[in-house]
């Protein structure tokens, strides 16, 4: 491990470490967007209404894996009101084919042919393998059904595991094997201490396949204007640049022949990351009939299709000492990828094994990748992006370890992890753990579950006939990540910040919201650095012909790196003004603050011009004694990237594609009834820490949110294929998700430990909360059921599972 | 998915057999199904409806009939589309016929491959009982059938079939029903009040 680079030269200001006003900052601000989309007035794609609009329908393989024989669309093409029938075969003749990218040096899927619709064969049941656009969206469905395909079936992958073996078939043949990508992540010599410990202990851990429901599905309107050269493309989506180059790169458009625009989105969670094949296709169509163009995905078409996530395999091993301390850990974790696709859902196998061993000091690991593809829908990103799993991992390692020692399980942690004093900590996969204070943020949370006293109420739940137990979860969610080499995951972003004639404040930025409230926390950013009101403030995102080029909404990018591009551009308008206000006051620019829309000169408040009477010096008298000394104009674009990140192996020994580390720890006491093996959350209490807040409210309303995916993960929901690759749960009756009922009332604390990279301090907090539940629930069900000795090494708790967990050991007895 | 059932029918297997060999004639007593066309050589064209609750599925397609009458059995193996929703099915069904107490024993297992939007009926051991109760009112129709034709036989009759329910479209809403309200009061009978089984949950690929 070589040592820790110094801390960048190009950060701007830790927490308070320059005077600045701090009005908003920190402060519970109602989200800007909020009242529209609880008064039912948001604006999504589908409500986009365009003259002459025309509505496409995809026809769907039923089958997982089939040659594609022939396709006669006479029919469909005969009924009144279609307009077009397109296959795969026509999009590949145009020479549409869809830019697969990698995920960095060596981290890449094997190369493969892509295109919008299934070209010779499909690989996933429901891959498009025809569009049928229509007057109206009825008449295409229906004459969708008219399409005749002739597929020959063959044998599909269904299980990672299987697909490894000889013989298996193959989802790329010209591949001669399943694996898509694979990876060995080394870091001193696990396999030598392993071998030679005195202690040790092993498993298996199996994650389910699942993802994030968003309540809009995807949608998408595409208008290709032959005669102003404009394709506009309204997307529900979080990366409206990047779709912008990708559908130019598909299409053969130069990029400012596209226009993408994101209305308010319905729910994203990662998956509504391009590139999906129905956005090249939509766009394509627009293009073929020379007319609008609509697609709005049907429920099961989006369960079906629209990006699934998790599934993989752990085989662990780890040595420890008897005092609990681990000192090496063996993980082989086989992950169930689906087919290959131009989605970035691959890459969340290589973040799980880079993310290990999470916030413990264990230096010697061994950590093996397979990305295996199968017959199934393609993973896409999903809240949690890897690190989930890689935190599942830990906890269920910590627990076996108290388990084998005796100990309990909070001492186990405490004993394992990277201390306070210990950061930047350079961890095993490359990164630089930018802080933290993982034992502070532990104890709380069994103070505020009283974790002390937890015996006893067991004890008193016991002689009641009840089982209950106590969980930990503690979750390290890498964030705002920068990926070398793809237009899609760098970590950089622009802001433009504008300062009307009027005194208004415009923000432009290149991060999105799905819906969170980033778009509050970019104008509270802005308010402060230029001391003004927030109400004064207003952010625009998500139009590719009005914001500054950035990378969208990602890996919870948008305050560490677009509040940051906010923060640095509105600095730029901040010296401006202060200049021009010194001039005006004939003091230094450097002795003025501004606050309250007023610019000040320190310690003597007094002496004061308003904000907005500069801002008419500089519109209004360019020529004048106190604005002819600045450049004309009130507007700024500046970019940031990130430093805690790095790429270059060769010169500095390190890739880390993460430069901020969110954690949480997580108690909770579950209920477990033994009869029917349901599980009832009595208790939930968790510590975030994101670094600096900038909304406790919207960062609550974040955690709260990934906590009620997290429960639905580990307890409710599974996407379940059968042996012939066909889902099987495709509506939200069989995909179950849980309501308000199911969630149990959240006790939440923050604990600050600023990043020393960011502006602010501030880290990611849009993936928190999703992790710890998988963790703590498995361990508070161990510990309910102790009696029964039952065990637990896979997702979800389904009654069913729990039930057999307890009958176990009967049934090995 | 492999399917197996059981029926008896109180005539002997002979007759049974012969009966079993005229494919459009049993036919009209599988509900919802539809000979429509017989090509030769034991092949035919058809089509099924069935519809599940506001769900309305009407399969056509092929099937081939291969008999074996030294072993009083045989195979019926097809496959149909259903264009409605563009799933396709597929199935291999062997019966098999042996002399019981009270006439015949009929045993049939059959394995049925569903792809497509009705793929998702193939969970929770639906599809077990929805075609449990299918061929219940089979038998009961095929029984019904043979006893009319016997008797019409007899008077020289043309066929009167009126005793055998027609083969309309079978409606398993309420077969469906009837099949949760038994699955239910197991559930009942093992659970208590305060389960509120809220998941079903499949466990099919679970181990």
């Amino acid at each position: 491990m070589g040592a820790v680079p110094k801390t960048n030269t190009a950060r701007i200001d830790a927490a308070g470490n320059e005077e600045q006003s701090m009005a908003f900052i920190g402060k519970n601000v109602p989200a800007q967007n909020s009242p529209a989309l609880v008064a039912g007035a948001g604006l999504y794609t589908g409500d986009v209404k365009l003259d002459r609009m025309s509505y496409a329908h995809v026809v769907r393989s039923p089958y997982a894996a089939a040659h594609i024989r022939a396709i006669d669309a006479t029919a469909a093409l005969a009924v009144p009101g279609v307009i077009a029938v397109v296959t795969g075969e026509d999009l590949r003749a145009k020479g549409y084919a869809m830019p697969v990218e990698g995920f960095g040096e060596g981290v890449r899927p094997k190369p493969f042919d892509l295109y919008p619709l299934a070209v010779d064969r499909v690989r996933y049941a429901g891959e498009g393998v025809a569009a049928v656009v229509a007057e109206d969206p009825y008449t295409a469905k229906q004459a969708s059904l008219l399409v005749d395909v002739d597929y020959e079936e063959s044998d599909p992958v269904v299980d990672a595991e299987r697909g490894l073996e000889p013989g298996s078939p193959l989802v790329e043949p010209s591949w001669g094997s399943n694996v898509l990508f694979e990876a060995r992540m080394s870091s001193g010599d696990a396999t030598r201490i392993i071998a030679a410990a005195a202690h040790t202990v092993g498993g298996e851990l199996h994650h389910h396949r699942y993802t994030g429901a968003a309540m809009e599905p995807r949608a998408y309107v595409a208008d290709y204007d032959p005669y102003r050269r404009t394709l506009s493309f309204w997307a529900s989506t979080q990366c409206p640049h990047p779709m912008r180059t990708l559908l130019g790169q598909t299409l053969h458009l130069p990029e400012n022949d596209i226009r993408v625009i994101q209305p308010n989105v319905g729910g994203a969670f990662g998956l509504k990351i391009p590139y999906f094949q129905e956005e090249a296709l939509i766009a394509a169509l627009s293009l073929a009939c020379g007319r609008p163009v609509r697609w709005i995905a049907e429920r099961r078409e989006d369960l079906l299709t629209g990006g699934h996530a998790r599934e993989g395999h752990f085989r662990w091993q780890a040595a420890f000492e008897p005092d609990g301390r681990v000192t090496a850990l063996k993980v082989r974790y086989v992950a169930d990828v689906g087919a290959p696709s131009a989605l970035a859902g691959w890459g969340q196998s290589y973040v799980t094994g880079f993310a290990l061993p999470t916030c413990y000091k264990i230096r010697d690991t061994d950590v093996e990748v397979i990305a295996v593809t199968t017959h199934k829908c393609a993973w896409n990103a999903y809240r949690g992006f890897g690190k989930e799993s890689a935190s599942w991992l830990m906890d269920r390692v910590m627990d076996a370890v108290a388990r084998e020692t005796g100990l309990d399980s909070a001492t186990v942690r405490l004993r394992n992890f990277i201390q306070p004093e210990e950061f930047p900590y350079p961890q095993n996969g490359g990164a630089i753990i930018d802080s933290g204070n993982y034992p502070q943020a532990l104890k709380r949370v069994l103070e505020m579950i009283d974790y002390a006293n937890f015996p006893k109420i067991k004890a008193e739940a016991r002689a009641q006939g009840r089982y209950i137990g106590l969980g930990l979860g503690q979750e390290l969610t890498p964030e705002g990540c920068s990926i070398a080499g793809t237009a899609r995951f760098n970590g950089w972003d622009g802001a433009t910040v504008r300062i009307g004639p009027s005194g208004e404040v415009t923000v432009l930025t290149g991060v999105t919201s799905p819906g969170t409230g980033n778009e509050t926390a970019l104008a509270q950013i802005a308010a402060d650095r230029l001391g003004i009101d927030l109400a004064q403030v207003k952010v625009i995102q998500g139009d590719t012909s009005i914001c500054p080029y950035g990378l969208g909404n990602f890996s919870s990018r948008g305050v560490i790196i677009g509040g940051a591009a906010v923060h640095v551009a509105a600095g730029e308008l901040r010296e401006k003004l202060l200049k021009v206000a010194g001039n005006m006051l004939e003091v230094d620019p450097g002795d003025l603050e501004c606050e309250n829309g007023k610019i000040m000169l320190k310690g003597a408040p007094f002496r004061y011009v308003d904000t907005k009477d500069v801002v008419t010096k500089i519109y209004a008298d360019c020529h004048g004694a106190a604005a002819c000394g600045v450049e004309p104009g009130l507007e700024a674009t500046r970019y940031f990237r990130h430093d805690n990140v790095y790429h270059q192996p060769e010169t500095q020994g390190r890739y880390s594609a993460y430069p901020s580390w969110a954690n949480q720890a997580t108690a909770l006491i579950a209920e477990v009834d033994p009869e029917t093996g349901l599980i009832k959350i009595l208790r939930y209490c968790a510590v975030h820490d994101s670094g600096k807040v900038i909304n406790p409210l919207t960062a609550e309303g974040n955690v709260h949110g990934g906590t009620a995916q997290g429960i639905g993960g580990a307890l409710y929901e599974q996407l379940v294929y059968d042996d012939y690759g066909q889902l099987t749960t495709t509506t939200f009756m069989d995909y179950t998700l849980p309501t308000a009922m199911e969630i149990p009332h959240i006790e939440l604390e923050h604990q600050e430990t600023p990043s020393p990279f960011s502006p602010l301090g501030a880290k990611g907090v849009g993936e928190s909360g999703i992790t710890s539940p998988l963790g703590a629930l498995c361990g508070a069900v161990e510990d309910a059921l102790r009696d029964f000795d039952a065990r637990i090494d896979r997702l979800p708790l389904s009654p069913e599972r729990v039930w057999k967990a307890i009958h176990a050991r009967e049934a090995r007895a | 998915m492999k399917i197996s059932s059981n029926f008896a029918l109180a005539r002997p297997r002979d007759e049974v057999w012969a009966m079993f060999q005229d494919v459009p004639r049993v036919a009209t007593c599988i509900p919802g199904t539809q000979i429509t066309a017989a090509h030769g050589d034991n092949k035919f064209s058809g089509r099924v409806e069935v519809k599940l609750g506001p769900i309305a599925t009407a399969f056509e397609g092929d099937a081939e009939h291969t008999p074996e009458p030294a072993q009083f059995t045989g195979m019926i193996a097809g496959s149909g589309r259903d264009r409605g929703a563009g799933s396709r099915a597929k199935f291999t069904t062997v019966y098999r016929l042996t002399e019981g107490p009270s006439g015949t024993e009929v045993a049939v297992e059959s394995d049925v491959t569903l792809a497509g939007a009705v793929a998702q009926f193939g969970r929770t051991g639906l599809m077990q009982e929805v075609t449990n109760r299918m061929l219940q009112q089979f038998a009961a129709n095929l029984e019904a059938r043979m006893i009319a034709e016997v008797n019409s036989d007899a008077e020289h009759a043309p066929a009167a079939s009126a005793a055998a329910a027609p083969a309309s479209s079978m409606n398993l809403g309420a077969l469906l029903w009837s099949s949760l309200l038994g699955r239910l009061r197991a559930l009942l009978g093992r659970v208590r009040a305060r389960a509120h089984g809220r998941r079903a949950e499949d466990e099919h690929r679970a181990h």
